[in-house]
């Protein structure tokens, strides 16, 4: 595909190079120049046909974007969401703390904002629009979950949910009624960040979620009913960070950090959301700036 | 003469979200496509790729015109403080993209020992500043700023446009050259006339110097 991409371009040539071959003839007809001469000078009439139309493709972008500003505008809002609306992570300083978030503050802290306190509405629509993230990484979430999704009632995030086999960073679960009782769906994610993963740590989390039941260790120590259908997720700094040693199964998807997060954005804009985040700003606040935080611990990429 | 800032850098230093933006399109890896986009989202992506790209361009840009209005040839003043070189000046590896983003654009004059004296001449454009850069080593094996070429920077020039950093670099600037672009104004053309004419005067009293 390069190669036809490369020739595609050079055929296009709307340049007259002919006087650089004319040179090139003339050196070599007149002064007895070998033909690597005149293929030198060819090279460098090439060289100079495609600076000047790397410039020129600078100077139409520009005349094509007269409206630049409102143009490149909509790009970045296709790409990070619609920073114009509410508080953007991107809009936000990160926490200047003194020290970088670890793993295990930053599951916390993520499960803490998606919680959102005692606003069941806010909590269900944070988790929704997460699951809706994640679902743009192709993961292909499946049409039981999805019907799930759209009939919670309440959602919960739960931290080391698990048992000695392992405990896995977040479990989001939803729950078809409001005695948080048998989840309908839930969303398995391992959050990695300076860590490696460990030896056949999501084969363990695979097995642990055969079982019926389990416990959550981070916060309230309860047992809980597991859905029949979980959706796995491995958050990462990177895809190569994770390491070509390690056999991840097709039923898990690797998200970036940065790319979840501007994922996360761009689905602030869904139907229906702005209904559950009016009047929330201060905390939304608070989350775009730990969204900002650990965007930048890792690394401040998007892919 | 003046400069004048192209909206993508307007826009950069006035938006923090526009910032970010940019900057995460800087790191991205062209060999990479975000996974979170849609393929009906390519070109959009590619679009915004490119305007990273052109806001470092205009970038570096400003930075040269702001070079040429401030020291232009001013190495050949320089020539006479730190020796004229025995061979090519440098290698220009301070001119990658990336480098002169994160850095500024900067210039070595140095002879080809580690011992010998050299000078360095940079210009910088940030959030709120638009200044010059220039330091002279006294050479030998710890470097230090030389004594005398930073009297002769520092001689006659008002104490609002010049600053010594810790690792004893002299920033010159003009009240004339403060950004302030977070104002509402759109205003992005500064005049450059008094600190090229502080250029000047250092330079000249550099190239005095025995």
């Amino acid at each position: 595909m390069a190669r036809k991409t490369k020739v595609s371009r050079e055929s296009d040539a709307v340049l007259d190079i002919s006087i650089f071959n004319d040179v090139g003839r003339f050196l070599q007809g007149r002064l007895g120049l070998s033909p690597a001469v005149e293929w030198y000078v060819g090279k460098t009439a090439k060289s100079i046909e495609y600076a000047v139309r790397e410039v020129r493709n600078v100077d139409s972008w520009r005349m094509s974007a007269a409206d630049s500003v409102v143009n490149v505008e909509r790009n970045l809002k296709t790409v990070f969401g619609d920073f114009g609306r509410g508080v953007h992570f991107l809009n936000s300083s990160r926490l200047d703390w003194g020290f970088e978030l670890l793993e295990t503050q930053i599951t916390r802290g993520f499960a803490q904002f998606l919680n959102a306190g005692t606003d069941r509405w806010l909590r269900v629509d944070r988790c929704v629009r997460l699951a809706n993230a994640l679902d743009r990484f192709g993961s292909g979430q499946s049409v039981t979950f999805r019907e799930a999704l759209a009939e919670a009632k309440d959602a919960y995030c739960a931290t080391e949910y698990g048992d000695n086999a392992g405990r896995i960073d977040l479990l989001i679960l939803f729950f078809p009624n409001l005695a948080r009782k048998r989840p309908s769906a839930a969303i398995a994610m391992e959050c990695k960040m300076n860590a490696d993963l460990g030896a056949g740590q999501l084969r363990k989390y695979d097995q642990m979620f055969r079982k019926k039941k389990l416990r959550e260790a981070g916060n309230s120590g309860l047992d809980i009913d597991l859905p029949p259908w979980i959706e796995k997720y491995l958050v990462a700094r990177s895809r190569d960070s994770i390491g070509s040693k390690h056999k991840i199964g097709s039923d898990w998807t690797v998200v970036p950090w940065g790319s979840l997060f501007a994922s996360y954005e761009i689905c602030r804009g869904d139907e229906g959301a702005e209904i559950f985040t009016s009047g929330h700003l201060n905390s939304d606040g608070d989350f775009a700036r730990f969204m900002r935080t650990v965007f930048e611990t890792g690394g401040g990429k998007f892919s | 003469m003046s400069i004048t800032l192209p909206e993508t850098l307007v826009k950069y230093y006035g938006d923090e979200a526009w910032h970010g933006s940019i900057e995460s399109l800087l790191e991205a890896k062209p060999d990479k496509f975000p996974e979170h986009l849609k393929w009906e989202e390519q070109l959009h992506y590619h679009e915004a790729f490119l305007a990273a790209e052109v806001t470092r361009f205009d970038y570096h840009k400003a930075m040269w015109n702001l070079w040429q209005f401030c020291w232009g040839d001013g190495y050949r003043k320089i020539e006479k403080v730190v020796g004229e070189p025995k061979a090519k000046w440098d290698t220009f590896k301070e001119l990658a993209p990336n480098a002169v983003w994160d850095e500024g654009l900067w210039r070595e004059y140095s002879q080809d020992s580690d011992t010998a004296k050299y000078a360095m001449l940079g210009v910088d454009i940030g959030n709120d500043h638009l200044r010059v850069a220039i330091y002279v080593s006294a050479g030998g094996r710890k470097d230090t700023m030389d004594e005398h070429a930073l009297r002769a920077i520092l001689e006659g020039i008002p104490e609002n446009t010049y600053e010594v950093f810790e690792d004893e670099t002299v920033y010159l600037t003009h009240p004339s050259c403060r950004l302030g672009l977070k104002k509402d104004d759109g205003k992005a053309e500064f005049d450059v006339s008094e600190l090229a004419e502080i250029c000047t005067g250092v330079l000249d009293r550099l190239a005095k110097l025995k």
